[in-house]
């Protein structure tokens, strides 16, 4: 996993999310919380005081900003946590055991898979009320299908292995074997798409904000875009307000993608091609020049 | 100590949409069709055969690992066949197997000792440090010492070889008293082969398991094995003790096998009784005796009836009509050359006419479904 | 002057662990209508070689020194122009693996009928088809099954296609990476009948790369033994198997069982094929060999020619043409070590119920540290 930093995109995803990881975390200490309304003159331009300037409220839109970070990244974060394991869950036991329970997972993973994201994260955030675990759970609903089907493919792969015949051959059980076979063969899988899960989370949180059902206790940048867009920032110029933000969820949700993009890279060719070369130890180089399973 | 009576194992292959649209049922593949099969304790008893023989299915269908459709297996007189959870986690415990393919045996991502230990942990068998002076015990059995250097290893540090004495840890540190060892040393390098068969020689002597050693390899049954079974499409066609077998085969197909056996002796490019045509695909056997489409020997009553297992004597049996009488097999007869027309190939620009309606060479297999 | 004439080939790769020389200094005929075994086991360059003789070597390799005469031109100097001519009409290649190197998509005679298009522009389609219905009787497949796709047949009618194809265009060499890996034995059986006729009836040289022993015996006439990237010994298969001189290829040769002689386990041989990252200084099978000195462990060994057309690279061949017992040898301990294990030249046997306990795993002996893997 050391050889994340040899793909260039897996660097410098490494370094952006570093950056904001280190905002999110140490960032409201520095800035302190967020002021209360009226706590300084409201719409001001950037200065020397507030580097962003105020919004409508009178707020200084650094901290606001700050304590964003780390309320997106929470939201992004927990919920594909929540998403992951359900969806990894669902993927393992539905591609493993196959047959009925197969057949009942996957269809309910359809139902979900083919409901509209967004008009489902609507509905749910109507119904549950717009704060931030709601959000959360809305957001790990909607995302958790794409995981089950990608991980229960994986699955199928895994299972037909030879060594998860030899695990059954010495008397392992079904779960057994899913927790202890087949499961650490899919986690890198799982590991790459959590963070394109991560990313999506994110994206789908600030959407949510903007369109006023995201979380209403606290600011995300989301929450920041949506304000400024009502007080019409857009048009009265006021870049300071909204371009951070927006500038700060596209290069996140950048961010994990080239990540993913990079887990991507080293996981899949490698490892195929690592398990084709080797012959053992010593580099078989008929092997590696024919690229074709060589013999031992 | 196991005993196979009549054991079928048949799939359904899917149907082609063709096959779907009229109505046909799904094919069955009879990949094992009424095996009866003794192995004893501290027997080695080969399992020969081409592929789509069989002999790899009836190896797992004695491990549980393939579904039984018919006939029964038993050990110690007991009826395996179809007994589950603990009964079947016990049967596991005495009955074990090593695969064909080092590589994808072992899971790549656990070490040796991880993998070693598994079996014993998932049968509850001993503490932690009785585990774990099993697994080294089972290590240096297999013949990796010093077992310091190997406990931790993962599979890509391993070779092939090392890898297959892993496996067979794995396998051994249960103490099982059968050993199914499919194809083990077939995709190792040569001089590697003699390691790990002396391993489960071994094992014979010291352990007094028995081994049920399948493999394409006619010449490395003889080496190892007591006993040699030959099978073809799913039915053992000749069993014997070994010696007497290769000296003396009883069944045009073991005969044929020995005939076109590679050697490394380049004097004895001996006349070569190559088969036409392939294994016919297990979903299509051939009626009245299986092997009568490829059979030198052939006549009127095996395309038509179907032989049974005839008692030779001695622990020998044949499936032929011509072993009925006990007495060893007439030589096969002389073969005509082939390739008529290839001359004519390289020398004229243009086939002529008679060259291309010349005999053509071999008897086409059955198209693949 | 032979067919071809390969001479101190050394071709290196690029690896992510560093440079390798996969083949190093490899020299060997091949005459017309002759079969020529290049044998050896996993690693040893054998496959390496073929494809550099054909100069189909992937992006990361290149030939760094050395010769590949054929009809006496130099392929490693020709232009890239001229050298897609020769290739396949001249010479082809049917690859390790072969059955799974047809399109899956395409009807396998369009497959088998590319190179006759791509080669000779003067001949239509329909005289390229033909010219397939010819091929496909001359390996032993039905004409009408030109029109069928690559999983409709199996793994050796596969096998015969990838024969077709290589012979397309009337090559005057072919070489065949492991054609029969994987095959059953009877299909084995056939396929090589195939090639010895085509040998015969066409006067196709050919070279044949295998792992395998046997399969040399029954076809070749000469054969090639590599290890490590180098040649150990060349000679007729007759001499290497009565009167081998290097330790390897008696070695090689005990490794197989033999039906019709005695019942014995074969010997095997201890240790593993070196890294070639690292190879083994002076000869690379000293670590492995009970004929080791020290001057083996310094210098590599010349090659030296011995009547009839018998060359081995040996310190332990005395210029008379007799490889010395390691007993008249002054050995290095681990050519000591191994010499014990096996005193009558093979290893103890336990279908006699004979001592086992002396060997260790892969024959790895305890007190010598093997070169190579860890």
């Amino acid at each position: 996993m050391r050889s994340l930093r040899a793909s260039r995109q897996g660097t410098i995803g490494l370094l952006i999310l570093g950056v904001f990881a280190l905002i999110a975390i140490l960032g409201p200490f520095v800035v302190g919380e967020i002021d209360r309304a009226g706590a300084f003159a409201s719409l001001q331009d950037p200065s020397a005081a507030h580097p962003l300037g105020t919004d409508r409220a009178g707020r200084d839109l650094v901290t606001l900003n700050v304590h964003g970070a780390r309320v997106s990244l929470i939201v992004g974060v927990v919920a594909s946590l929540l998403s992951m394991i359900i969806g990894s869950g669902v993927g393992i036991i539905a591609g493993y055991l196959g047959g009925r329970v197969d057949f009942a997972l996957m269809r309910i993973t359809d139902f979900f898979y083919v409901l509209p994201t967004l008009v489902l994260a609507l509905v749910l955030a109507a119904i549950l009320g717009p704060n931030l675990l709601n959000v959360i759970i809305v957001i790990g609903i909607a995302s958790w299908p794409g995981t089950a089907r990608v991980i229960r493919s994986q699955t199928l792969s895994v299972r037909e292995r030879m060594f998860v015949d030899r695990a059954r051959a010495f008397g392992s059980g079904n779960a057994r074997i899913m927790m202890r076979q087949v499961l650490p063969n899919v986690f890198g899988l799982v590991l790459a798409n959590t963070t394109l899960t991560i990313a999506g989370a994110i994206f789908l949180e600030t959407t949510l904000s903007f369109l006023g059902v995201g979380p209403r206790d606290t600011y995300s940048w989301g929450r920041i875009l949506e304000e400024s867009f009502g007080a019409g920032a857009l048009t009265l110029g006021r870049w300071a307000w909204f371009v951070p933000p927006g500038l700060a969820v596209v290069l996140v949700v950048l961010a994990f993608t080239m990540l993913g993009a990079a887990f991507d890279e080293i996981l899949d060719p490698r490892l195929r091609s690592r398990e084709a070369y080797s012959s053992g130890p010593d580099t078989g180089v008929d092997e590696a020049a024919t690229a074709l399973p060589g013999r031992a | 100590m196991i005993e196979l009576r009549g054991v079928h194992v048949a799939f359904a292959r899917r149907r082609s949409f063709g096959e779907v649209l009229r109505g046909l049922p799904a094919p069955s593949v009879r990949a094992v069709d009424g095996v009866d099969l003794e192995l004893r304790r501290g027997e080695i008893v080969a399992l020969v055969g081409e592929s789509g023989s069989g002999k790899t299915t009836t190896g797992r269908a004695i491990v549980r690992l393939a579904p039984i459709s018919e006939g029964q297996v038993l050990m110690e007189g007991r009826d395996v066949t179809a007994i589950r959870g603990v009964d079947l986690r016990a049967y596991r415990r005495r009955v074990q197997i090593i695969f064909q393919d080092p590589y994808e045996s072992l899971d790549p991502r656990r070490s040796v000792t991880d993998q070693v230990t598994e079996p014993l942990i998932v049968q509850g068998i001993g503490t932690r440090p009785e585990r774990r002076e099993r697994v080294d015990r089972a290590l240096e059995e297999a013949g990796l010492r010093p077992v310091a250097l190997y406990r931790d290893r993962y599979p890509h540090e391993l070779s092939g070889g090392q890898r297959q004495r892993v496996a067979i840890a794995s396998a051994m540190v249960l103490e099982p008293d059968v050993l199914v060892a499919d194809e083990p040393v077939s995709m190792l390098d040569v001089s590697l082969r003699s390691g790990i068969l002396r391993v489960m020689l071994d094992l014979r002597e010291k352990r007094g398991i028995g081994i049920l050693f399948i493999t394409h390899d006619l010449s490395l049954a003889w080496l190892i094995a007591d006993r040699i079974a030959v099978m073809y499409l799913g039915r053992i066609v000749e069993v014997g003790p070994a010696e007497t077998l290769v000296r003396d085969p009883r069944h045009p197909y073991t005969k044929a096998l020995l005939s076109v056996m590679p050697s490394p002796d380049p004097a004895r490019r001996r006349k070569r009784a190559i088969l036409r045509g392939e294994t016919p695909d297990p979903s299509r056997i051939p009626a009245g005796c299986r092997f009568h489409t490829r059979c030198p020997l052939v006549f009127d009553r095996c395309r038509v009836e179907d032989p049974p297992d005839f008692d030779l004597g001695d622990g020998r049996r044949s499936t032929c009509w011509l072993a009925e009488g006990g007495e060893p097999l007439p030589d096969f007869p002389a073969e005509a050359p082939r390739l008529a027309s290839a001359s004519a190939h390289h020398a004229s620009a243009k086939m002529t006419a008679d060259a291309a309606s010349a005999e053509p060479s071999l008897v086409e297999p059955d198209r693949r479904p | 002057m032979a067919l071809l004439e390969v001479r101190d080939l050394v071709v290196e790769f690029d690896l992510p662990g560093g440079r390798v020389r996969a083949v190093d200094g490899v020299t060997f005929d091949v005459g017309t209508a002759e079969a020529v075994g290049l044998v050896g086991e996993s690693g040893c360059g054998k496959t390496t070689t073929a494809l550099a003789i054909m100069r189909l070597l992937p992006e990361n390799g290149r030939i760094a020194a050395g010769s590949v005469l054929f009809d006496g031109e130099d392929l490693v100097a020709m232009k890239p122009g001229p050298l897609r001519r020769k290739r396949w009409s001249d010479l082809s290649i049917i690859f390790q693996g072969a059955m799974n190197a047809l399109n899956p998509v395409r009807r396998v005679g369009d497959q088998v009928a590319e190179p006759i298009l791509l080669h000779e522009p003067t001949v239509t389609r329909r005289g390229a088809w033909r010219r397939v219905g010819e091929l496909f009787e001359l390996v032993g497949i039905n004409r009408d099954r030109r029109r069928d796709y690559p999983h409709q047949f199996s793994g050796g009618m596969r096998q015969r296609v990838m024969i077709a194809m290589a012979l397309a265009n009337r090559p005057r060499l072919v070489i065949g990476d492991e054609p029969t890996t994987a095959l059953d034995v009877m299909v084995q059986a056939q396929i090589l009948e195939l090639l010895e006729l085509l040998r015969s009836e066409l006067g196709l040289a050919m070279i044949l790369i295998t792992h395998d022993l046997s399969v040399i015996s029954e076809t070749c006439d000469r054969a090639v033994v590599m290890y490590a990237g180098q040649v150990a010994e060349t000679g007729t298969v007759e001499e290497l198997y009565r009167r081998p001189l290097h330790p390897y290829t008696e070695r090689l040769m005990r490794s197989v069982p033999d039906i019709g002689n005695i019942r014995r386990l074969p010997a095997g041989i201890p240790g593993h094929p070196p890294s070639l990252v690292r190879p083994p200084s002076g000869c690379r099978f000293h670590p492995r060999c009970d004929h080791a000195m020290e001057t083996c462990r310094r210098t590599f060994p010349a090659e030296r020619s011995f009547e009839p057309g018998h060359r081995v690279a040996c310190h332990a061949v005395s210029d008379d043409g007799r490889r010395r017992a390691p007993s008249e040898l002054p050995l290095l301990p681990s050519a000591r070590a191994l010499a014990q294990l096996d005193p009558l030249g093979e290893m103890p046997t336990l279908l006699d119920g004979a001592a086992a306990g002396l060997v260790a795993a892969d024959g790895e002996i305890e007190g010598i540290s093997a070169e190579g893997p860890p």
